[in-house]
């Protein structure tokens, strides 16, 4: 009997080529017998344009999916009237091949057990680009098609039995469409086929693709209804969505329950996987795509339908799955594919770290290091400075990074970002976290060099450049005072910054890359917050100027504006917004630095070392000062000139941003210096300009570092010309730091003396009264808890809290300063029920010289005269008393605030992605030195990809 | 970012030649480009280091602002020193006992607030009589409390004899000390009192005519709180004849006094309680220095052993560096007249004395007189002004001894015929006097207020006596006025800010004085940064 074949054309959209769609329909060799034309737009004038091209009948739909659109069609056409109806789905972007129609019903013909034929979908540009040619799926019922975008070499017309073809240009027996229920509401488009076809062969029947029957589909089944292509996070969303589906619709009824539980934890798990594959957009779509099937309305009309339409069990189909090891094989084939289309290039040419002489720098720099800071070989902690040892034990470090409960707007006084830094360090030491530090201190020089060194090897390929970065870096200016004036975050700032560009280079390209930089950044930021503002704004430049990277490049900052979020909005919130910029760690007071001095690279002012060298003959005053400021200026000169020459040298495309980051950073040091933050007892003190001119630092050497390599003959010449300029330029400060005490000491485990560290081991509230005479002859004034402050208990929001006026203050506040100007003057105060109050066993007068020595003074005479107060006498840390008040004991701090839980979470969730994203898991580039590529010109090959 | 600003200029690969330009001219084209690119960087550059290096900006955010702490004022408190003590009883045994020889008579009140009075009793302290213990006068701290109290005791004793009337005093933390002799016949103590409920660890600086002494128990002396001690500074430096002292206390604050008394041979020569001098200055005045019966004392002087006799001041340069001293002894102007004749006193005596630093210097005040008319001071109340280019501590002392009439004969000289009654007195140099402020005269004959105003305005000062008769009087500036007051009572000075004054007391063969003192300021409001 002659089938009789029914077009069913579902229309979404006018701008597809409904034209091209009807003329092919019209011009098959086999003609048919009817057309059903589904108005399924929006738009009226489509169903003008359908009116007018004449079709069987017309019926208009509501609603996007397959289901809706093909509903009215059927319900126009009757009545089935025998087996040997046929429908032709087609849709408006599907043209098919004249013979197209002929050749499906060919192949049905000698196979009266086919139910569903499905032609080859080919591309309607190129006819030999196969789009989709049958689909079965995996054992855990993921979706895989056997054929997509290949290239037609007609490998795969030999067996037409398939699981499942897609529904566009799917030849199907009415008769059974209607056996198994049709399609399924709950996928309206992708996996609909596959699922209907499946339900097909569950029902006995056969489904085939026939070879020689083409049909061109523009777009995929997902975008049918989209007015541009779906993103690859979306497909990847809507393909896990319908994945979850079939899964609830195709499971026996006892593993429902237990699918449905595994449904968020599997989305969770399988969130980190995409992760981990550097697809962080696909993370929202795995969770979105198990709720969504959580509360699947669908499902159970769904089951139903597979039920009735059953005739043979699941067994009869598996053949037809693919095996693991199919699967396997395929996957690997398709990434070796993609890798192909990336074009990643495989190999990094640079110099070899080890003969190019990298190791050598490192370990004289080391043994500098070392020398320069002798007095602290040995030390167990350190102090001076912003520097205290830090906690004890891990334990007490890692308790202190979330912060307290506190009256602020957040009910949390929120830690400094810094002290999750200090916890990691602290934990390479678990048994002696203080010791982490002063490894720091050792390593820091060789470290910095280390990030130079790999820095500059994305700038140039050779060995001398890197070497010059390295040296450059590591006796910088900045990274000297901060190792001498005992700035932990300036410090942890400058070893870090080289990290932070060689991954912002790479970020433009890699997903990990850019993870990577955002979690260096948020070091950065934590260490250095006054460089937040010039981080943030280099990043967005970067990405204005690649808008391709954009998305990777602007993520960057995501994890430090996080982690910096919750501190802001209390310092804004207390009317502190300067705090924000304040370094972490104690708050110490330094000289103000002239400009000539920033320039220079010198955070702080007063003279350099340059004064004690030319005071060695004989020049002083005025004339020393001068020369501690020209002196290294002539010698840095070179330097400078290197830095501009590279704007006209090749590589000034690399060396204009080196020199937009030096400018950005030396106008944050400029700004840090003019920009009071924190209150360092009586002085104000200002953001260590330090870390700007880290950045501007940088930017110099960067650019120099360009131009050493531009200048190849001259290259080793001008290394060697810097260097010795560089080292001879910080000759002076090294050997004084050497001879001389620096601010930094090494310091025992505790801040308080050993007599309260001690009762404080049995009563961790033990309160010490902490007064400091100051120059003014004020005093300043802090309460240490147990065994004294560490660094990691510091809190900027405390060293911030300046210019409040009197009535804005804490009762407490106001009840301490009234027992400790009362305590540090003659008179009739009866200090008892204060000290009892705050649980104060002793009061200490920290040492103190110049002015403040003489209110030292005046403060011992009347510590001494108070009854409620015994001398204990001179310790280490100054001169301690007693007091004689029975304490009561503190109660333990409460927990934090459900407020506090969630934003510590939201940090916790975006350090998460950030770590998983950035973990390597691609194939690691094959690094080549530069010796082994004769005959090759690597300096061009290397121009022509951009890093910076 | 200036770099970023012309990229086109600095980035010679960006300016796409016309294709069918000859390599020369897009030579020319990328060489321009690279000049003008690095022509804009050095410009950049160098506007970015002057403006750097040259323009000044403004600091911003805000200083840390402290919070202002009144301290709490804390009780009105004077320790009016005890009765005279001796070391050893009558047969000289116990030498390192202190013992009382004789109590002392107490006025003292207080405005304002009710006056509390407690007895120091202590072991340490061998005391005869109840009325020989230190007393502790309070009063609670409020505004216009005002408390004032004197002693004094007239000694008949065998080596003690004579007039001693003293001041209570605040206790402080440091006490300068000048007075005192250690040559053979004079003795004295050092009194340190501690009213304070906490221990004080006394430190004595000690400075003799040779230079500054060291000896052991100089540093490290305990006076227990609420208690006593009697120092014997013979241990200290046997045979200084001019010492001068510096008491620093550590922990409780406490009083010193120095208690000095002659013995010529077989006669009493005086005793005397020589309170604190003013701290070291440039700058002191000694008001009140009473000069009785000089004539008396001029023939006495003949005796042996009666050198000391002589109208004197005492004067040191703690410090390192020697420098000079101008003294100069004004007399006062007639005290009959109730208002001062003339501001502008001649000296009558004015020398000048190198010093060098830390040796004590004695001279007679009488140094600077004009040796054709007068042979030594007349009698008369004078003021002392010490004017120095170093800091210095100075005391002036005087003697009084009763006239027995002109030597008739060589009688007078014979050892075997008892010397005169005779007393002497420490005047020392006075502080600054605070407006309000309470004296209390002690039971003494004779006593006479001598104010001086060292300042440039003359100041009027309201005497009130038990609160009903009020009188003023003028002090004209830089002048000094000398007016007689009414034993025992408790006088209120009112207006008398910035002047020094001091009260005499004097008899045929007795003679003392005490500064006026005001309360300590009270404790400046201390800036706290928490």
């Amino acid at each position: 009997m002659q089938p009789r074949v029914t077009a069913i054309l579902v229309v979404r959209r006018d701008d597809r080529g409904l034209d091209r769609a009807l003329a092919a329909l019209g011009s098959q060799t086999r003609r048919l017998d009817a057309v059903v034309t589904v108005d399924a737009a929006v738009d009226t004038r489509m169903t003008e344009a359908l009116a007018t091209a004449a079709p069987t009948r017309q019926v208009s739909a509501r609603g996007a999916g397959l289901v809706d659109a093909l509903a009215p069609a059927l319900r126009a056409l009757g009545p089935t009237e025998s087996r040997d109806e046929w429908l032709w789905l087609l849709t408006d972007d599907s043209v098919p091949a004249p013979d197209a129609l002929e050749r499906l019903l060919a192949a049905l013909e000698i196979a009266p057990s086919v139910a569903v034929a499905g032609p080859k979908l080919v591309d309607p540009d190129d006819r030999a680009m196969l789009r989709s040619f049958g689909e079965t799926v995996s054992k855990w019922g993921a979706t895989v098609p056997l054929v997509e975008d290949e290239l037609d070499q007609a490998q795969y017309d030999r067996g037409p039995d398939v699981l499942a073809v897609q529904t566009a240009g799917m030849l199907v027996r009415r008769a059974v469409y209607a056996e198994v229920g049709g399609f399924d509401p709950g996928l309206p488009h992708v996996d609909a086929g596959l699922d209907f076809c499946v339900r097909v062969r569950l029902a006995g029947h056969r489904v085939i693709r026939v070879a020689r029957a083409h049909v061109a589909r523009a777009v995929a089944p997902e975008d049918a209804a989209r007015r541009t292509p779906a993103s690859s996070s979306a497909r990847r969303r809507l393909a896990r969505t319908a994945q979850l589906h079939r899964r609830l619709v195709w499971a026996p009824g006892w593993a429902l329950p237990v699918l449905w539980l595994a449904l968020l934890p599997t989305a969770v798990l399988r969130a980190v996987g995409q992760l981990l594959a550097k697809r962080p957009g696909a993370v929202f779509g795995e969770i979105g795509a198990a709720l969504r099937a959580a509360f699947d309305g669908t499902v159970p009309g769904a089951r139903i339908r597979l039920r009735r339409g059953r005739r043979v069990g699941w067994a009869a189909i598996a053949p037809l799955r693919m095996s693991w090891a199919e699967l396997r094989e395929r996957r690997a084939a398709t990434r070796e594919r993609q890798r192909e289309a990336r074009g990643v290039r495989l190999e990094i040419v640079r110099a070899s770290f080890v003969a190019g002489g990298g190791v050598a720098v490192l370990v004289v720099l080391a043994a500098l290091g070392t020398a320069m800071l002798w007095r602290l070989v040995g030390a167990e902690a350190l102090t001076g400075g912003a520097l205290r040892p830090v906690s004890d034990t891990v334990g007490l470090l890692w308790s202190n990074v979330v912060g307290q409960p506190a009256d602020t707007i957040l009910g949390w006084a929120p830690a400094d970002p810094f002290t999750a830094l200090l916890a990691i360090l602290g934990s390479l030491t678990w048994w002696s976290p203080s010791l982490a530090i002063v490894a720091l201190w050792f390593a820091a020089m060789p470290l910095a060099a280390l990030g130079a060194w790999w820095c500059a090897t994305r700038v140039s390929e050779r060995a001398a450049p890197p070497l010059a970065a390295a040296v450059l870096w590591g006796l910088a200016p900045p990274l000297l005072f901060a190792l001498t004036d005992g700035r932990p975050g300036a410090l942890l700032a400058h070893v870090l910054i080289p990290w932070l560009v060689f991954a912002g280079i790479e970020a433009a390209r890699s997903w990990s890359a850019a993870a990577g930089a955002s979690l260096l950044f948020a070091a950065v930021v934590a260490s250095a917050p006054s460089l937040t503002p010039a981080l943030v704004i280099l990043v967005l430049v970067a990405a204005a100027v690649r808008p391709r990277s954009a998305a990777r490049l602007v993520g960057i900052p995501v994890l430090g504006l996080a982690v910096l979020a919750p501190l802001a909005v209390v310092q804004i919130a207390r009317g502190t917004p300067f705090g924000i910029f304040a370094d972490p760690g104690v708050a110490a007071a330094f000289a103000a630095p002239s400009g000539w001095e920033l320039l220079l690279g010198r955070p702080a002012g007063g003279l350099d070392a340059w004064a004690s060298a030319v005071g060695l003959v004989g020049v002083e005053g005025s004339l020393a000062a001068l020369a501690s400021i020209a002196l290294p200026a002539l010698l840095l000169v070179p330097l400078g000139v290197l830095a501009l020459l590279a704007v006209v040298l090749p590589g000034a495309r690399r060396a204009i941003p080196a020199l937009v980051i030096g400018v950005v950073g030396l106008a944050t040091a400029v700004a840090a210096a003019h920009l009071n933050v924190a209150a360092a007892g009586a002085a104000a003190a200002t953001a260590w300009p330090g870390s700007g001119l880290s950045l501007y630092w940088f930017g110099i050497v960067a650019a120099a570092v360009v131009a050493i390599d531009a200048l190849r003959p001259l290259s080793v010449v001008a290394t060697s010309v810097v260097i010795a300029l560089a080292v001879l330029g910080v000759a002076p400060a090294i050997v004084h730091q050497a001879l001389d005490n620096a601010p930094v000491v090494s310091a025992g485990e505790r801040t308080l003396p050993a007599l309260v560290a001690a009762e404080a081991a049995g009563d961790p509230g033990l309160g010490t009264l902490v007064i400091r005479a100051q120059g003014d002859g004020s005093i300043a004034v802090r309460i240490e808890r147990g065994a004294g402050t560490t660094l990691d208990a510091t809190s900027t929001l405390d060293s911030t809290d300046v210019a409040i006026a009197d009535d804005a203050r804490t009762e407490e506040d106001l009840r301490l300063a009234e027992l400790a100007g009362n305590l540090a003057s003659f008179g009739g105060f009866d200090p008892a029920p204060a000290l009892e109050e705050f649980g104060i066993g002793y009061v200490l007068l920290p040492p103190s010289s110049g002015d403040a020595a003489g209110t030292a003074q005046r403060i011992t005479e009347a510590f001494d005269a108070n009854s409620q107060l015994v001398a204990i006498g001179e310790t280490a840390s100054g001169a301690l008393w007693r007091t004689e008040v029975p304490r009561s004991s503190t109660e333990a701090a409460e927990g934090l605030g459900a407020l506090a839980r969630g934003v510590l979470a939201g940090q916790a969730g975006i350090l998460l992605i950030a770590v998983l994203l950035a973990l390597p898991t691609g194939p690691r580039r094959r690094v080549v030195s530069p010796a082994v590529l004769p005959g090759e010109d690597p300096a061009d090959t290397f121009a022509e990809d951009d890093h910076a | 970012m200036p770099d970023l600003t012309q990229p086109d200029s600095r980035q010679p690969e960006g300016a796409q030649p016309d294709r069918h330009e000859p390599g020369a001219v897009r030579r020319a084209v990328r060489v321009g480009g690279r000049i003008a690119g690095g022509t804009a960087a050095l410009v950049l550059a160098v506007a970015v280091v002057a403006g750097v290096g040259f323009v000044r900006l403004p600091t911003l955010g805000a200083a840390p602002a402290g919070i202002a702490v009144t301290p709490e004022p804390s009780d009105q408190l004077r320790v009016c020193t005890g009765g005279l003590v001796r070391f050893g009883d009558e047969t000289g045994g116990n030498a390192e006992t202190a013992v009382a020889v004789s109590g002392s008579e107490l006025v003292a009140d207080a405005i304002g607030a009710l006056l509390g009075e407690t007895d120091l009793g202590d072991p340490g302290i061998n005391l005869d009589g109840a009325d020989a213990a230190p007393v502790v006068i309070t009063a609670p701290a409020g505004d216009g409390v005002l408390i004032a109290g004197a002693t004094a005791q007239s000694s008949l004793v065998p080596g003690f004899s004579g007039l001693a009337a003293s001041p209570c005093v605040e206790p402080s933390g440091s006490t300068w000390l000048v007075g005192g002799s250690l040559s053979v016949g004079r003795s004295t103590a050092l009194v340190l009192t501690n009213p304070s409920d906490v221990d004080a660890e006394v430190t004595l600086r000690l400075w003799g005519e040779t230079g500054i002494l060291t000896a052991p128990g100089l540093s490290g002396i305990s006076v227990p709180a609420g208690a006593q001690r009697v120092v014997s500074l013979a241990g200290f430096a046997p045979g200084i004849a001019s010492p001068v002292l510096e008491v620093a206390a550590r922990g409780g604050r406490i009083t010193a006094t120095l208690q000095q008394s002659i013995v010529r041979g077989l006669d009493d020569g005086g005793v005397e309680v020589i309170g604190a001098t003013e701290e070291p200055n440039t700058s002191l005045v000694i008001p009140g220095v009473r000069i009785e019966d000089s004539l008396g004392v001029s023939r006495a002087s003949a005796r042996a052993d009666w050198e000391d006799a002589i109208a004197a001041i005492r004067l040191l340069v703690p410090g390192e560096v020697a420098g000079s001293a101008t003294v100069r002894v004004v007399p006062e102007s007639e005290p009959e007249e109730g208002v001062a004749t003339d501001t502008a006193l001649e000296a009558i005596s004015t020398f000048v004395l190198e010093l060098e630093p830390q040796r004590v210097v004695e001279i007679d005040l009488g140094a600077g007189i004009d040796a054709e008319e007068l042979s030594a001071l007349p009698d008369g109340i004078y003021t002392v002004y010490v004017d120095a280019d170093v800091p210095v501590v100075a005391a002036a002392r005087a003697t009084t001894a009763v006239d027995e009439g002109a030597p008739d004969d060589e009688s007078a000289l014979d050892p075997v015929t008892a010397a005169p009654a005779s007393d002497f007195a420490w005047f020392a140099a006075a502080p600054a006097l605070p407006s309000e402020l309470l004296v209390a005269v002690a039971t003494a004959p004779q006593p006479v207020l001598s104010l001086v105003n060292p300042t440039a305005a003359d100041q009027t000062v309201s005497v009130e006596v038990g609160g009903a008769a009020v009188t003023e009087y003028v002090v004209p500036a830089g002048a000094s006025i000398s007016r007689a007051v009414t034993a025992g009572a408790v006088i209120r000075l009112s207006g008398a800010a910035g002047l020094q004054a001091a009260l005499s007391y004097a008899d045929p063969g007795e003679l003392a004085s005490g500064v006026l003192l005001g309360s300590r300021p009270l404790a400046e409001p201390i800036t706290v940064y928490p």
